[in-house]
């Protein structure tokens, strides 16, 4: 039986053979510089970093020691930080009577010959203030001044608790119910 | 005669093959590189930044936990704190609301007849007591505007009661104190307001004769002239 050799055919079949080869050379190089290129990029981001990092610790270190050196005074700033608040907070809920006390007698007078007044009580954020008047004629100027906007608008409301006469030495005494801002 | 064919070209492969020993070999290698060592090395660059920024981050808040530190009247900080203590304790001592009323007294003028005990109470942070005194229009206004700070203590008013006529002054005063838990707390943040009320506090307390000084060890001199005694009972 005859052999039969197609030199042609196999001429072929080498090189398509030898491109695979080719191409798995060149692929395999490619890949190669890649994976150089990659790593030295890697490689010095890294160094880069890592350098950055040393640096920003050893700075870390600086200020944690400096901060511990002043470790006594930011106690200290806490606490008057914390105590102010904390008056604050008490403070913000505690009526300035001392305003209101002022606020009310600019429009009262303390003593005069025909209006005085006789007691003042705070509780909280209500005040009751009680006045004598000789006669009529004080206590409707009063009353007047009561119905003013400015004596209005400085208290939250202001009320007549009670009017009575007193019989002894016909005084006239009035009871206000005052509400703080 | 196709496997003739076959076995001639497996042959030439083979040599093709036996050539290209070294790329597959190099090829294996990359493959370990890019599917191990080159993600190791990208994941180690990664953890570093993320420790970088962490880093960072810890830099600028203790940055600024200094800056805030060195913006406090520093110096002043030690008085400001005794005033502090002895105006707000942190741990309530009774037995200054005694000396908190006679400094009331003296401060306003009022004329303190008597008052409750401040070993009633069992609340830890504030005590109530109620005072019967006497006093003018004058010291009324002076009291209801001193009240707060010049005892010596931190103190507000729950009810008053005055009565112009017989002159009597009835009031309960409430005296605080707050214990401040210091431990994981940080300055992150300058407070100007509470450091400057707080000066303006120790300077009425200054006006008002009560602010305790400190008194440095250097500046305390121990008398060691003294004459010893040979009977300490005598």
């Amino acid at each position: 039986m005859a052999i039969q050799i197609n030199l042609l055919q196999n001429q072929k079949d080498y090189n398509r053979l030898d491109n695979y080869f080719r191409i798995g050379r060149l692929s395999t190089a490619i890949i190669g510089v890649m994976c150089l290129v990659t790593l030295i990029v890697v490689f010095g981001l890294k160094r880069n970093a890592q350098s950055s990092l040393d640096e920003a610790l050893s700075r870390k270190d600086i200020l944690q020691n400096e901060i511990n050196s002043l470790q006594d005074q930011e106690t200290r700033i806490i606490l008057i930080n914390e105590k102010m608040e904390a008056m604050n907070a008490v403070l913000e809920k505690t009526p300035d009577y001392s305003h209101e006390l002022e606020t009310f007698l600019v429009f009262v007078p303390q003593t005069s010959a025909s209006a005085r007044i006789d007691r003042i009580a705070f509780t909280e954020k209500t005040g009751d203030i009680q006045l004598s008047f000789d006669g009529v004629i004080p206590l409707s100027s009063f009353l007047t001044t009561l119905e003013s906007d400015t004596f209005r608008s400085s208290f939250e409301s202001i009320e007549i608790g009670a009017l009575e006469i007193n019989n002894f030495n016909s005084e006239l005494n009035l009871s206000l119910d005052v509400t703080f801002q | 005669m196709s496997r003739s064919s076959k076995l001639h070209i497996s042959t030439y492969a083979k040599r093709l093959i036996k050539q290209h020993i070294a790329y597959y070999i190099a090829l294996i290698f990359f493959a370990v590189l890019i599917f191990t060592f080159i993600p190791f090395q990208i994941k180690q660059y990664i953890d570093v930044r993320k420790e970088l920024a962490k880093t960072n981050d810890k830099i600028t808040e203790l940055d600024k936990r200094r800056s805030v530190i060195t913006r406090y009247p520093v110096e002043e900080l030690e008085d400001l704190v005794l005033t502090l203590n002895s105006l707000y304790p942190s741990v309530e001592d009774r037995f200054s609301i005694f000396t908190a009323l006679d400094n009331l007294q003296g401060v306003t003028g009022l004329d303190i007849v008597t008052y409750s005990s401040p070993f009633a109470g069992k609340s830890p942070t504030d005590i109530s007591i109620a005072v019967k005194s006497n006093a003018s229009m004058t010291e009324f206004r002076r009291f209801l505007s001193d009240h707060i700070y010049k005892s010596g203590r931190f103190m507000t008013i729950e009810k008053i009661v005055f009565d112009t006529r017989s002159e009597s002054l009835n009031f309960t005063g409430k005296f605080y104190s707050k214990n401040v838990d210091i431990e994981n707390q940080l300055a992150t943040q300058y407070s100007s307001d509470a450091i400057s009320r707080l000066q303006g506090i120790q300077r009425e307390l200054e006006s008002a004769g009560l602010v305790r000084k400190t008194i440095r060890e250097e500046d305390v001199t121990i008398p060691i002239d003294y004459s010893t005694k040979q009977n300490p009972f005598k």
